[in-house]
């Protein structure tokens, strides 16, 4: 007699075989998912370049080139597939699905499923790297969306997510989209053979894999770094590196030079003596009269306005005055009326 | 004798395939995974962990997965 447990597990693989796609196992699966996450990073820079978000634009270019990356991968793998001999393995039969089911349940600490939302889901033991527990995990597969190459959605159950960055729940789980790496064309595959057991194993070791060359946030940052001038811990999204000096510092303590525009943390600022303006030491000159600093355009000659040229650095009226000018000839003012006659040019 | 084949490494193997009868889990790990280290996969017959010297019968589903896959950042 069956429990009624086992009813019900009856129940769902009947409903997950009615749910099985119909096309043939090698037809072409387009990637829609990868596609549409493509379109909202492109809307994301959209909007950045809209409102002239400069800090934000390169943030959004990276994410649009990341998710670009890998709808040209996801392309390729299905084109691959689509060039590979007929797939003879039968579809998923109630038996093997019933089998998955209950193997699922000695597999994973919990199983649950919601016919009338058709979702069936495990959630994971906690997954720990590198000393950070990450918490339990559900992994649910809309079993309603079988025909699209991403029919599953990774959810934290005890979320500890990356510092200042909700979002990230694992170093290669954002937004609960999974990313599949050295896991996808398996999973792909088990996916499209209707392989559920397998499906869900895969995701745990995803899960349960750390790969420090590929995290959206590596583990040695999880927990926020440190900005070196004001000492503040601050997520991986807020730091920045001096170009001076090549120290993490917050957005806060951190400029851009006015001339150069390299990004500068508080050490190596310095402003203009004169205007004010945040300039890096290479962008300013110092004054020899006061020995202050000064941009390009708060200086000329050499000085600042403060600090005239010395005297002997002069040359212009003083000189012209101090010209000789040639004598004239000397007029007896004793006696009136008479003009100055060359000599040699009287009579007697 | 018939069993079914499930290699979730790499690219990803699923299919019915031929072994001798009598082939151990062992041996067929050793055949189609020259290279690989059994301490290094959960190593699955019908859904459920083994011996390495368990004996595979007729229709049998082994599946070899790496404990170790590595996700990305999209």
């Amino acid at each position: 007699m069956l429990t009624s447990r086992r009813r019900e597990q009856l129940k769902l693989a009947l409903a997950l075989e009615r749910h099985l796609p119909t096309t043939s196992p090698s037809a072409v699966w387009p990637p829609d998912f990868y596609w549409d996450r493509f379109q909202a990073a492109a809307r994301r820079v959209n909007q950045v370049q809209r409102h002239q978000w400069k800090v934000a634009l390169p943030l959004s270019l990276e994410e649009l080139e990341r998710v670009g990356e890998s709808l040209v991968q996801q392309i390729r793998a299905v084109t691959e597939l689509a060039k590979a001999p007929l797939n003879r393995m039968p579809k998923a039969s109630l038996r093997d699905i019933l089998m998955d089911l209950q193997a699922l349940e000695d597999e994973f600490p919990e199983v649950r499923w919601d016919r009338r939302e058709r979702t069936l889901s495990v959630l994971t033991e906690a997954v720990v790297l590198k000393g950070i527990d990450l918490g339990r995990f559900e992994i649910l597969l809309e079993y309603g969306n079988l025909g699209r190459s991403r029919p599953y959605r990774v959810i934290a159950w005890d979320p500890n997510p990356a510092a200042g960055d909700e979002t990230t729940t694992h170093p290669h789980l954002r937004d609960e989209d999974l990313c599949e790496g050295d896991g996808r064309a398996p999973l792909q595959k088990a996916i499209r053979q209707e392989r559920f057991y397998d499906v869900f194993v895969l995701i745990n070791q995803i899960l349960n894999t750390y790969n420090k060359d590929s995290a959206y946030v590596p583990l040695s940052r999880w927990e926020g770094t440190t900005c070196e001038s004001c000492r503040a811990t601050i997520s991986d999204d807020d730091t920045l590196t001096c170009e001076e000096c090549h120290s993490e510092a917050c957005t806060e303590c951190c400029s851009s030079c006015s001339k150069c525009f390299r990004c500068l943390c508080d050490n190596c600022q310095d402003r203009c003596g004169s205007c004010g303006d945040t300039f890096c030491r290479n962008c300013l000159m110092a004054c020899p009269g006061c020995s202050d600093d000064f941009c390009s355009s708060c200086i000329e000659n050499g000085r600042c306005e403060d600090c005239p040229l010395e005297d002997d650095e002069e040359t212009t009226d003083e000189e012209i005055e101090a010209e000789p000018v040639p004598a004239e000839p000397e007029v007896q003012s004793v006696c009136l009326g008479q003009a100055f006659v060359p000599e040699g040019s009287g009579t007697d | 004798m018939r069993i079914m084949f499930i290699n979730n490494d790499g690219g990803g193997f699923a299919d019915h395939i031929e072994i001798p009868a009598g082939q151990t889990v062992q041996d067929l790990f050793a055949a189609r995974l020259p290279y690989g280290k059994p301490q290094n996969y959960l190593i699955r017959v019908n859904r459920q962990p083994v011996t390495p010297d368990q004996v595979l019968q007729e229709g049998d589903r082994v599946s070899f997965t790496p404990t170790k896959i590595e996700g990305a950042a999209a």
